[in-house]
């Protein structure tokens, strides 16, 4: 912290703990993001990420501990408040508003984020203040041609880009990425690895993945999480080669 | 069709709007040349409670939220405007914005509760406050008790006596339900009520974008009650007359099934729902006193058989003659 040259971290957990009864999911969590990198959190299934995000996101309360957003204290911020200050996520399970088109899903987003997100009367299908940069996520993401297409319609591949696409509507300053690949084949999830590739340097993301591929493509530092603490954070490399964490989790045929 | 829609539930529903309001805008006229004046005065009690189910298809159809105490706002309003013109202040100036508030003060405190639960608590705690308001109207000794309440008149205007007039009277109810249709109708369309809509649909993920879903509903909840506040207003006047039982469960109920009828969320079906669900009840007691017992099971084999409601049905026949075109 004494090192000037440091880079502020724009997320920081610091000794997060939950638990369920007995259980102590997340048992003093510590980890951080810079900004425009990727940090990736693996851990075999049950190993508390999911209830991570959670927390992070403001969906679960943690009984202990403190996270902090751009170097203010959030620990207790309301979920909307979070997003509000930039900080977007995804969902493992795929989170939409089927009924709208996949065009009025980015669109609510955008306007989430609009001088007057509950006007009362002008018509929002028509509304170009947030139809064009919808419309425009849309193609980032690779949808444009699908923008009239009902959400709840889409291919589950496109459901997970819609959600990606949603979250860069806010804005964020850090996205929270839950298992964006989960249920994908392997030609969707390169094809979404290429975009998480391109949004690198511009957003900072905690990616929990179970993909490995893409993680060692993806991630500039990589924590594993077993039974809900930190066993080891690190670069791709260092965290690949920790006996600790072969022996706990990956398994030699993961290389 | 250039733009591609929103709402996949939103069909457009101009030519409904203008059918159901000319045919509305006819009735007295029809009534007066036929010689059957009574339809002007049935119509107009029909028109008041299509105001009331417009009013909770808002909260039900559009914002997921099925409250069973709704009768209550209607009861709410009533009891307000004919304590008023008891009292001797039953003007409109002062009946009509007063009905508003304490039904829209109803709605803010039970919504404050109320919306802070889902699904049947939800339910239940509605339909609680409503009974809460139905046995607080029987409680009005002062006002009749459990017999109701007989009023003196109408609410006058600036001291004038001009909704004695039934036709001036069908009128204002008339422009009452009309304009609250358009309101809803391009509140449901804009930023808002596709709020509402998102949290219908997916609530975590509305406040995960910033939005706060609480705050939203309560609004909706408020405006639903108030405008179920003006039809309160308008029975009381039409029927110069107030009653506990305007406030009943049974009535909430009344309301759920009309707007089931006419097709959840398409707002214009409550109104066509409301129609029809009192015409049916009108033309079928004309016919026996057990007509209760082809009323429900008419209902229940609409419900199966439409799809949908009015709205459904509706819109079938438009994608068949839009599709007959093409062929």
């Amino acid at each position: 912290m004494t090192d000037t040259a440091a880079i502020r971290p724009v997320l920081q957990i610091e000794g997060l703990k939950k638990s369920f009864g007995a259980l102590n999911v997340t048992n003093g969590v510590s980890l951080s993001v810079n900004p425009g990198e990727i940090h990736a959190l693996i851990g075999p299934n049950g190993a508390g990420k999911t209830t991570l995000i959670h927390q992070i996101a403001g969906l679960l309360r943690p009984d202990a501990g403190h996270i902090l957003f751009d170097g203010r204290d959030i620990t207790t911020t309301s979920m909307p408040q979070r997003a509000r200050l930039g900080l977007a996520r995804t969902f493992q399970i795929t989170s939409i508003v089927p009924s709208l088109t996949a065009l009025g899903n980015v669109a609510l987003a955008v306007q989430a984020g609009a001088d007057k997100p509950l006007g009362f009367w002008t018509p929002v299908d028509v509304d170009d203040s947030l139809n064009s940069p919808a419309q425009a996520l849309l193609e980032t993401v690779g949808l444009g041609a699908r923008a009239g297409v009902i959400a709840g319609q889409l291919s589950h591949g496109e459901k997970r880009a819609l959600e990606i696409a949603m979250a860069l509507a806010l804005k964020p300053r850090v996205i929270l990425l839950d298992e964006p690949m989960a249920g994908m084949g392997h030609e969707e999830s390169a094809r979404l690895t290429d975009l998480l590739k391109s949004l690198k340097g511009t957003y900072a993301m905690l990616l929990v993945e179970h993909d490995m591929e893409a993680v060692f493509s993806l991630a500039d530092c990589v924590s594993v999480l077993v039974d809900g603490h930190v066993l080891a954070t690190g670069s791709a490399d260092m965290v690949r080669n920790d006996p600790q964490v072969r022996a706990a989790y990956l398994g030699d045929e993961a290389f | 069709m250039s733009s591609p829609l929103i709402f996949s539930t939103k069909r457009s529903s101009f030519w409904p709007v203008v059918v159901l309001c000319l045919g509305l805008a006819l009735v007295p006229v029809v009534a007066v040349l036929t010689k059957q004046g009574h339809w002007v005065s049935l119509t107009t009690q029909m028109m008041i409670l299509a105001l009331a189910a417009l009013s909770l298809d808002l909260i039900l159809g559009i914002g997921g939220l099925l409250s069973f105490g709704h009768a209550a706002f209607i009861g709410l309003g009533a009891y307000t405007t004919g304590i008023l013109i008891q009292e001797g202040k039953g003007d409109l100036l002062i009946a009509l914005p007063m009905s508003l508030v304490v039904s829209g003060l109803f709605a803010f405190v039970t919504g404050i509760v109320a919306l802070r639960t889902r699904g049947v608590v939800f339910i239940m705690i509605t339909l609680a406050f409503g009974q809460m308001a139905y046995f607080a109207a029987q409680a009005l000794y002062a006002y009749g008790g459990d017999d109701g309440l007989t009023l003196d008149g109408r609410s006058t205007v600036f001291g004038l006596k001009l909704l004695s007039n039934k036709i001036v009277f069908y009128y204002l109810t008339f422009a009452c339900l009309a304009g609250c249709l358009l309101l809803l109708q391009r509140l449901s369309r804009a930023r808002f009520g596709r709020v509402l809509l998102g949290a219908r649909d997916n609530a975590v993920r509305m406040e995960t974008l910033g939005y706060d879903v609480f705050r939203v509903r309560l609004m909706a909840y408020v405006l639903s009650g108030m405008i179920a506040g003006l039809a309160g207003f308008l029975l009381a006047n039409h029927t110069e007359f107030v009653s506990p039982a305007y406030a009943a469960w049974q009535r909430s109920g009344d309301l759920i099934f009309m707007v089931i009828i006419g097709g959840v969320g398409s707002l214009w079906g409550a109104v066509g729902g409301a129609l029809t669900y009192l015409l049916l009840e009108e033309g079928l007691s004309g016919l026996t006193e057990h007509w209760k017992v082809i009323f429900g099971p008419l209902i229940i084999l609409f419900v199966l058989l439409t799809h949908g409601g009015i709205e459904g049905v509706v819109a079938r026949l438009r994608d068949m003659m839009a599709g007959g075109r093409h062929d």
